[in-house]
């Protein structure tokens, strides 16, 4: 009688033994799931903001090209026609005052996007923010015309504040992915890193003497020749980076 | 062994078999269910990857015919533009759901349950 208690109580605490197995089992197979969705959340997430980013640095540039086509630019100053000068300088302001518009859209993207993958914005956590700012400082600058006395206008062009031509920054993000297991939960981390890259074509022989990036970064460079164009091919591709 | 010796051993060997069984089958459905999870949400990740960055949709098509071919496993697939929050109609966000089919052990009543697997991004500008 007691030996068969004994092997009774054995196979309870075997039994017992076995499903906390398996459910640690279970638990790590999840996380194992888990893993996989929070790195393509990461991953996710952070391609389409780095891209709106994009699409908004190339909308900008349409924008100025818009009204800045007919700049001129001699001996250090600046022209253009005396009808155009007032449009000119509305529309320049204006478009100074939609950057930070351009810019919630790129942080708005990057919400919407994780959501989308399930998982909440508070989740996620920026590396490198500088990477998923729009990089554009509007710029006031004289603007002369025949009739017309000289006027500084705002916005009338914008600077790039990024510093290497081929490449626009990079951004990183990290999301924070609970797993639950028995008596309590896993966390981990799931990191992407993307950038954002100048996508015109380097070996055309245009883009190669005359290319900066996509904007200029400083006045110099804001000038070609007779024209006055600060930005130049601004076509971007956004891409996701192996990290170290 | 008394007869009543060997009929309890008997109930107890039956009663470790039926645990033993019930582990296993639960184990290897538990397996299949995280391995079919994981191949779809693989293919959700490739087919929205794929369908954001601009490929035709019968090469998308094609590519995941191969994709899910090599995995094995019975996964249908669907791709669409995503509009379900109110702040996502702003964008041009490209949604890939992939689906598969688990079957259920006897143990669990049997038939059928689908896994669903969702990857959402925004389109490459073209």
């Amino acid at each position: 009688m007691n030996r068969r208690g004994s092997a009774l109580v054995l196979m309870m605490l075997l039994t017992v033994a076995a499903l906390i197995t398996a459910r640690l089992c279970a638990d790590m197979m999840l996380a194992w799931v888990g893993t996989q969705r929070a790195q393509t959340a990461a991953d996710f997430a952070l391609l389409s903001a780095v891209r709106v980013r994009g699409q908004s640095l190339e909308t900008v540039a349409a924008r100025w090209d818009d009204f800045g086509a007919p700049i001129t630019h001699s001996g250090g100053t600046l022209n253009a026609p005396a009808s155009l000068v007032t449009a000119i300088a509305a529309n320049a302001l204006a478009l100074k005052r939609a950057l930070p518009g351009y810019q919630g859209r790129i942080t708005s993207a990057l919400t919407v996007a994780a959501e989308a993958n399930g998982v909440a914005r508070t989740a996620v956590t920026q590396s490198t923010p500088g990477g998923l700012r729009l990089g554009l400082e509007a710029q006031t600058q004289f603007l002369s015309s025949t009739g017309f006395p000289t006027l500084s206008i705002e916005g009338l062009w914008l600077r790039r504040v990024w510093l290497d031509t081929a490449e626009a920054g990079t951004a990183a993000v990290s999301v924070a992915w609970n797993s639950p297991r028995l008596g309590g939960s896993w966390t981990f981390t799931a990191p992407a890193s993307a950038r954002l890259e100048w996508d015109a074509d380097t070996h055309d022989v245009a883009v190669a003497a005359d290319g900066n990036g996509g904007f200029s970064g400083d006045w110099v460079s804001a000038s070609s020749g007779a024209l006055f164009r600060p930005d130049r091919y601004p076509v971007y591709r956004a891409q996701l980076a192996a990290l170290p | 062994m008394s007869r009543r010796g060997r009929g309890s051993a008997l109930v107890e060997v039956a009663l470790a078999g039926v645990l033993a069984s019930a582990l296993l089958s639960g184990s290897v459905f538990i397996g299949r269910a995280v391995l079919a999870a994981r191949r779809s949400h693989a293919v959700a990740r490739y087919a929205a990857a794929l369908s954001a960055a601009g490929v035709p949709s019968d090469a998308v098509d094609a590519e995941l015919t191969d994709y899910v071919a090599r995995l094995g496993d019975g996964i249908t697939w669907s791709v669409g533009r995503y509009n379900r929050t109110a702040s996502s109609r702003f964008y041009r966000l490209t949604e890939a759901v992939a689906t598969a089919d688990i079957a259920l052990p006897p143990i669990a009543g049997g038939g059928h349950r689908t896994l669903t697997s969702r990857a959402v991004v925004e389109e490459e500008h073209p």
